[in-house]
């Protein structure tokens, strides 16, 4: 890994210095949109990046992911606005929150087999929905939706999308991090153990349970928190946002950048951002779009882009193998 | 009094309808042993075939019934045949079967929107003019053919499924594959038929609830998705089961909705379904639901 | 006390009996055998002590403690670790990590440090790399370390097996018809890896069905013949044991 670093240290730092100057960049030649769709990125990238954790590496199904988003969302937007606590720390709270119920929620799911685990989380997924539009006393807005605010840090506004930009940049580092810690340590091989072979994995010596509700934990503090950001990013949000087509559309950006990678995920969230926009025009087209790209991406690109470039890589150039001691 | 028997008879739809779902469901769990996600887009587009037919056609009702299963048939013949199979033939991650699944009903749910409107649409009266008491309460006529039909093809389904050659092959192809393809049954046609089989069901179900409620492009993600906790709740992949649990969901939800709020009808149906999930998965029927460790 | 004891275990499937009234003694430093025809009940013996079934009947003792009862893992973190019959590796990884895997149960960071990845973490993960290097140069397959377990032969997996066995650092070991599959090459080496592990301090017991491999190697032997214990002894003695002959002639080997 480390050899590997050197080799790539100057586009590593042309990268660096390009992700810094892009809101500048952006709004020297007028393209302020573009930093909102920065942002979005971010906690695309961050929601993404969770549910790698617990499908790419753990191999469990989470089709209820909005219900974890939307737990982020609007827990911090409620906190905020009846408690009065400031934003981040109401961002870190709901998130917590989100990774609480996920584990609450894994612990039986833990026994069912795939379909079912589908149909339970689907069902999670449903049951926040249906709780955010007949919310008890109307704390959600219903289907009216409930404003939000941009946080503030130490006195620092965040008002401006450009300075919400790198709080966004710096979350999404922090969550990489936890994400890299994860997967290198017996937390990534537990979880890859399960998704190989469940049988064996017990065998091993791993509480196959008790690390199938970690993984739906960290998915659900990872999609937690990206909910929050986007709470605060739009300003306004409604359970219109907070559906089953949500939960697809992570799934979507997962499998079509490649599972198991942090480039994956990017490029994963990277094009289908860039899909929707192109296609927010054609309103009645939209849901067509998404379901030809997923078969053509079921079809086309089963490693997903990224895993696609590795093999690719691998295949023509067999000299890099010895650098690529590290553990996946 | 008044209100329960109002209540019991719309419940008794409902229930037919997602007993109906619910049988479809359960005919792709046995045959092919996976969830069919893609099915309530087909309901929605049984629903507005049997429109086309029937109120834009000008179609006698049955004929328009008729024609909407054969075509619902080779539409679910080809789903299996097309995509299904070679899926599988790729042998492909159950995750991308089911990612398939969604999309293609994304697909079907957009095409519908686009070829007939986000307007509901209203289907004609069948039977003019006729006006049916029960219990002193006035039932369209539609309701009673609807409840009617949904009791036939369960029973005419589970005659065809228990008594007949090709049933029984359908049922061993589900069960053992290799061993039904040793004793001569196409296991490649008879999953092919299954589906074909399944997509008529919930076709069915679309055009004989269409005429009693609107058709629209939702139609079926929004019952489709709650029949779901009747499969659950019956015993997924048991066919009695399905139709126990469909007709008790369309009964919770709307004894739900009559006596305590409409706001919780759906919320009602999700937690059945995750609750049966948790504390029982083999439903009712006690139908083996295969557990992980 | 031996190392592990199991006393008239009894296991039912339904109305079938797999195991019935059947017992053996393990010494801690000794290698057993445990041999009998196809479908004798000799997995399902080891699937008991491995914690996937508990038996209907009967105790077992690991150190003197009851561990019937208790879950997989729970028993491979006791120190009883185990192959396959049918080979049961982690198929997407490589030779290194699922060597890795075995450790789990050993690894002293815990969750919270693996999540803030500490230096403490950090300095095992590396150790624990060169460990696993180690154990694979011990059954002998380390210059595979980097390549997809699938990809192995079916020798080599069955080594990695082993190697991913011993590396939960295990007082026993259970091994499963290891030398199937294996040529006479690799049998011979098998024999000499044998004496290694017990060299090493662990314990084997062992279920096979060739003949030349137990009788040559085990210090004591177990015959289960549908079910039912019928024979035990020095491998020499069961040999002559008319009752094994009889099963042996008249079983598949």
């Amino acid at each position: 890994m480390l050899q590997r670093k050197k080799n790539y240290l100057l586009p590593a730092a042309g990268a660096t210095v390009l992700v810094l100057a892009f809101p500048f960049l952006a709004n020297a030649f007028g393209y302020t949109y573009a930093i909102t769709l920065a942002c979005y990125v971010q906690l695309y990238f961050i929601a993404v990046s969770g549910y790698d954790v617990l499908f790419g590496y753990c191999g469990q199904i989470n089709m209820g992911l909005a219900g974890f988003y939307a737990i982020g969302a609007y827990g911090s937007a409620i906190l905020n606005e009846y408690c009065n606590i400031p934003i981040i720390l109401s961002m870190i709270i709901a998130s917590v929150a989100s990774c609480v119920v996920g584990a609450i929620l894994a612990y039986p799911c833990g026994k069912l087999q795939f379909h079912f685990l589908t149909l339970a989380t689907i069902a999670f997924g449903n049951i926040i929905n249906q709780i955010l539009s007949h919310s008890p006393g109307g704390i959600t807005g219903n289907f009216n939706g409930m404003y939000t605010q941009r946080p503030s840090l130490f006195g620092f506004d965040m008002t401006s999308t450009t300075s919400y930009y790198f709080f966004g940049l710096v979350c999404v580092i922090i969550f990489a991090v936890i994400k890299y810690h994860v997967v290198h340590s017996k937390l990534g091989r537990a979880f890859s153990a399960i998704r190989d072979n469940v049988k064996a994995a017990d065998g091993m010596g791993i509480n196959v349970r008790l690390y199938k509700v970690i993984a739906f934990a960290i998915c659900a503090l990872f999609t937690g928190f990206a909910g929050s950001m986007y709470a605060h990013l739009v300003g306004f949000i409604s359970p219109d946002t907070f559906t089953q087509k949500q939960s697809v559309l992570f799934l979507t950006m997962l499998i079509f950048g490649g599972t198991t990678s942090f480039g994956g995920s990017l490029i994963g969230v990277v094009a289908l951002m860039l899909v929707t926009e192109s296609i927010r025009t054609l309103t009645g087209y939209q849901t067509l779009i998404y379901g030809v790209i997923i078969i053509l991406v079921v079809i086309l690109l089963p490693k997903g882009v990224f895993g696609e470039l590795i093999g690719l890589k691998n295949r023509f150039a067999k000299k890099n193998r010895k650098h690529s001691g590290e553990v996946v | 009094m008044l209100k329960f028997v109002t209540l019991f008879i719309s419940a008794t739809i409902l229930g037919c309808t997602y007993g109906l779902i619910s049988l479809s469901y359960s005919l792709i769990y046995k045959s092919s042993g996976m969830m069919a996600f893609v099915n309530p887009d087909l309901m929605t587009w049984g629903a507005f075939l049997g429109f086309t037919f029937y109120t834009l056609m000008g179609l006698p009702y049955p004929i328009a019934v008729l024609l909407t299963c054969v075509v619902m048939f080779c539409m679910g013949f080809a789903i299996q045949k097309g995509v299904v199979r070679n899926l599988i033939k790729r042998n492909v991650t159950p995750m991308y079967i089911t990612l398939t699944m969604f999309a293609m009903g994304y697909i079907l749910q957009n095409l519908s929107q686009l070829i007939f409107g986000s307007v509901p649409r209203k289907f004609d009266s069948i039977i003019p003019g006729l006006k049916i008491q029960l219990a002193g309460i006035q039932v369209q006529p539609e309701a009673i053919i609807c409840v009617g039909v949904s009791l036939l093809i369960m029973a005419l389904l589970q005659f065809f499924m228990n008594k007949t050659k090709l049933g029984t092959a359908m049922r061993a192809a589900s069960m053992d594959p290799m061993a039904a393809e040793s004793v001569g049954v196409d296991v490649s046609l008879i999953s092919g038929l299954s589906w074909g089989l399944s997509t008529t069901v919930i076709a069915a179900a679309g055009i004989l609830c269409g005429p009693i409620y609107s058709v629209s492009m939702v139609l079926g993600a929004n019952l489709g998705a709650k029949a779901f906790a009747g499969a659950v709740l019956g015993g997924y992949g048991n066919m009695i089961g399905a139709i126990i649990g469909g007709l008790a969901m369309g009964f919770i939800e709307t004894f739900v909705s009559g006596y305590i709020s409409s706001d919780y009808k759906s919320l009602i149906a999700y937690i059945v379904l995750i609750l049966f999930l948790f504390v029982k998965p083999t439903g009712i029927m006690n139908e083996r639901a295969i557990q992980d460790v | 006390m031996a190392l592990l004891e199991a006393n008239n275990i009894t296991i039912r499937f339904g109305g079938i009996t797999a195991v019935n009234n059947a017992s053996l003694k393990v010494e801690k430093g000794s290698i057993t055998s445990l041999i009998g025809p196809n479908g004798a009940g000799k997995t399902t013996m080891f699937n008991c002590i491995s914690g996937v079934y508990t038996p209907n009947e009967g105790e077992i003792l690991f150190n003197g403690k009851r561990i019937d009862g208790k879950r997989c893992f729970q028993i491979c973190a006791g120190g009883i670790s185990r192959t396959y019959q049918i080979i049961n590796l982690f198929w997407k990884m490589t030779a290194l990590e699922n060597v890795m895997v075995g450790f789990h149960p050993r690894i002293k960071s815990s969750i919270l440090h693996s999540l803030l990845g500490t230096r403490k973490q950090v300095q095992e993960e590396i150790e624990l790399r060169q460990r696993a290097m180690e154990y694979l140069k011990f059954v002998g397959i380390e210059d595979t370390w980097n390549m997809i377990s699938k990809n192995l032969s079916y020798g080599q997996q069955r080594l990695l097996e082993i190697a991913r066995g011993l590396a939960s650092e295990p007082e026993i070991i259970l091994l499963d018809e290891p030398v199937a599959g294996m040529n006479t090459a690799e049998k011979a080496e098998f024999n000499k890896l044998l004496r290694r592990i017990v060299d090493k301090g662990v314990t084997v017991l062992m279920i096979e069905h060739d003949m030349n491999v137990i009788m040559g190697v085990s210090d004591y032997v177990y015959v289960l013949e549908n079910g039912v214990m019928i024979a035990n002894g020095k491998p020499e003695d069961v040999q002559k044991d008319p009752a094994v002959i009889k099963a042996y002639l008249g079983g598949d080997e």
